[in-house]
């Protein structure tokens, strides 16, 4: 063997495992190299933290590889063989969509892995079609059937979201360990249900509140192998950014709609002719959609950011957002004009500098546990709660 | 030799390895050059390739191999017969030219032709007994929320149906299953709606608007039956059940801005179509009145009637409504009564 091992990828701990693998007396090249980039990269040591965590070994960036031009062929392909196969290839967009994210996000020299299989994607699409269907048309024909299924519908949620976060945590690895969730059913219902209708009595000042807890419970019942994520959240935080959210809301909507007043005189001879009103309907649907872009962009920001930053996995990694949410509200805002302009040509640019923004903003300290990982409990996990909450629309943002 | 990363089963180790292949096998070689695993190439397992990531072979029971895709590891992995032709269309500038243009198409004709097309086919063969149990349905649910009995004297009331039993055993179509209901509504106002069995409610405060005209009334009524022959509710159904599904379907992975999206679109699709709907009852109307040899300035003055009870069309409401607006409407109504039979 003449050929040298380009050593330039390796993650820190990888170069570590090599060297201490390598025979100096054999491979004198490659000792030396290993040696040269241990000491190049080698971490200052930060100091362990007062829960008692192992140390931080490094503090990486999260990377993100993907590319518009790549991604665009795999989007429009995917999407003419998914209208030409009756929507049956819809699965298999999926897991290759999916998949395309997964593998160019690196962390530590380590890429994601998508392990979900098309065909569990697709029996479960066809089951929520299947429901869909049956739920439409019973609440067109019967509006007391209608009841019976929000009766259900209220029931059934908090289980489609444990079934919807489970899958998609156990489809999800990194350096071939799968992620996983353990969320309890009774503990969901509480969250999602009881607490957001409590919230009513309280007029909606407990509800920045009742979205902690929420994430409490996803983000405190995820794990990565058999270690366990545990967050430290701040009900304060969430109220903030709620506060925050609204106020902007209420700013923004009360000036555009001074806007919308002064130029509705203007338009009023013009509504004789007619015919431009639904141009007028479209207009007044996008103020609502940008006003409540800005608003959820700037929660999710100071959200996310509070949320990595008290988040860890016990002994593997802890985590540092940075999102700037002025920056987040002009990359949702500019997503939405290059979105309307381009008639959602513009979809696979957006999704690949979204992806590359959270990256940039996102730095993971790698804990010395990492190595210790091994595979948690394994269950078979079906796509059913996925696509039927997806098709209802409750799926959970991770974000 | 080709650089792989080793991930062995069951932990977060991972090691750095050689590949080497062979005509049969291929060795996986740590970095002391001893082998850790000597798989037969039949039994390699990539996943598919997809654009430039990374490409992974899970060994069964051994653990899952990773490394950077080079054109010649390629041909080595993917060459048991299995051709990566989504992977080859993917990357194609002639798939995605063609995709380019045909996924725009397909998408206009399917919203444009196919789904109203099936939503119509669909209508027509729900059966009467669903039909009629959802008419009932709906009806109890509107007579417990937002209808109130009639305050018509019976005598009115007799007048109006037994003149309505007149003029409607004159015309063209299946009238035996039409019935006449009176009901008061302060949140609905002055307004008439047909049920898809063929129930037809009036408002007491609709009775007062045109001042018991009956040929008004009747214009109206043609108007309501229109929606009930052409099956108008049960295309609406169907028109929104198919149209959200092939949404979902085709748009479910994106993100939360394209659901939004979504929902413009499902509007404003729906309110053309429903639109286009009021005209067909419309011209139902205008066509049977024309037969009948009833005037059609009835239906017109109808409509200025009702004009005067919604507040100013530039208001915010009217821009969101799903009926035409109602001067064209007016405009068509006297346009048909001017023209030859």
């Amino acid at each position: 063997m003449t050929d040298n091992i380009d050593y330039s990828n390796y993650s820190y701990e990888d170069l570590l495992s090599a060297r201490a693998g390598i025979d100096t007396d054999v491979y004198p090249e490659r000792a030396v190299e290993l040696d040269r980039l241990i000491a190049q990269r080698a971490p200052k040591l930060e100091s362990a933290d007062s829960t008692g965590q192992s140390a931080v070994l490094r503090q990486v960036q999260v990377k993100f590889h993907g590319k518009t031009s790549e991604f665009f062929g795999i989007w429009i392909v995917n999407i003419l063989l998914t209208i030409v196969t009756l929507g049956i290839y819809s699965a298999w967009a999926t897991v290759r969509t999916h998949r395309y994210f997964y593998s160019n996000t690196e962390i530590d020299g380590h890429c994601f892995s998508y392990l979900a299989n098309p065909i569990q994607i697709l029996k479960g699409r066809i089951i929520a079609v299947v429901a869909f269907v049956i739920y439409s048309i019973a609440a067109a024909f019967s509006p007391m059937l209608m009841l019976v299924f929000i009766v259900a519908f209220i029931f059934l949620t908090p289980l489609m979201i444990i079934l919807a976060v489970r899958f998609k945590m156990r489809m999800t690895a990194y350096r071939n360990i799968r992620f996983g969730f353990n969320g309890k059913y009774g503990d969901a219902f509480v969250v999602f249900v009881l607490l957001p209708i409590v919230s009513v009595f309280t007029l909606y000042t407990a509800l920045p509140w009742v979205f902690k807890k929420m994430d409490e419970f996803l983000h405190n019942n995820m794990t990565y192998g058999q270690q366990k994520f545990t967050t430290q959240l701040r009900s304060s935080q969430y109220y903030i950014a709620s506060f925050g959210a609204l106020v902007l809301a209420l700013v923004i909507g009360a000036l555009s709609l001074l806007a919308l007043g002064a130029s509705f005189r203007a338009f009023e001879a013009q509504a004789a002719q007619g015919p431009s009103f639904s141009l007028l309907t479209m207009g007044i649907m996008f103020g609502y959609l940008v006003i409540f872009l800005i608003a959820s962009s700037f929660y999710q920001a100071y959200v996310r950011n509070h949320l990595f930053n008290s988040m860890q996995i016990n002994n593997v990694a802890s985590f540092t957002s940075s999102v700037s949410a002025a920056r987040l509200i002009w990359l949702h805002l500019s997503n939405l004009i290059a979105l309307v302009v381009t008639l959602g040509l513009a979809l696979p640019w957006i999704h690949i500098r979204t992806s590359i923004f959270y990256a940039n903003a996102t730095k993971i300290s790698v804990l010395e546990g990492i190595t210790d990982v091994v595979e948690g409990a394994q269950d078979d996990t079906s796509a059913i709660g996925e696509e039927i909450s997806n098709v209802f629309d409750v799926d959970i943002a991770l974000g | 030799m080709h650089n792989a990363m080793f991930y062995p089963a069951g932990s977060a180790r991972c090691l750095l390895v050689q590949l080497d292949f062979s005509a049969e096998e291929v060795r996986v070689l740590n970095a002391n050059n001893e082998v850790l695993h000597t798989i037969p190439l039949s039994q390699l397992n990539p996943t598919s390739k997809l654009a430039a990531t990374r490409r992974e072979v899970i060994l069964p029971n051994m653990g899952l191999l990773s490394f950077e895709p080079t054109p010649e590891l390629d041909s080595l992995i993917y060459s048991s017969g299995k051709k990566q032709w989504a992977s080859t269309l993917e990357s194609s500038y002639q798939a995605i030219a063609i995709s380019l243009l045909l996924v725009p198409l397909c998408l206009f004709i399917i919203f444009k032709y196919i789904i109203p097309l099936a939503a119509e086919r669909f209508a027509e063969v729900i059966p009467y007994s669903a039909i009629n149990l959802a008419s009932i349905h709906t009806l109890k649910a509107l007579d417990q929320s937002m209808l109130q009995p009639s305050e018509l004297t019976l005598s009115e009331q007799q007048t109006i149906q037994s003149n309505w039993q007149r003029a409607v055993s004159q015309l063209t179509f299946d009238n035996a299953y039409y019935t006449l209901l009176f009901r008061k509504s302060e949140s609905l106002g002055a307004n008439a709606f047909a049920l898809p069995n063929g129930t037809i409610v009036v408002t007491d405060e609709f009775i007062q608007l045109i001042e018991s005209r009956q040929d008004l009334l009747q214009a109206v009524l043609l108007h309501e039956i229109g929606h009930v022959e052409h099956h108008h509710s049960m295309r609406l159904i169907s028109q929104s059940l198919f149209s959200s599904l092939v949404i979902d379907y085709f748009f479910a992975d994106v993100s939360g801005l394209i659901d939004a999206f979504a929902g413009i679109s499902t509007t404003l699709v729906q309110n053309q179509f429903s639109s286009e709907l009021e005209w067909e009852a419309d011209n139902f109307a205008l066509k049977q009145m024309k037969t009948a040899a009833l005037d059609t300035e009835a239906f017109a003055l109808a409509l200025e009637k009702l004009m005067k009870t919604i507040p100013k069309e530039s208001n915010v409401d009217s821009w969101l409504q799903t009926h035409p607006l109602l001067r064209e409407r007016i405009a068509n109504a006297r346009a048909v009564q001017d023209a030859p039979n």
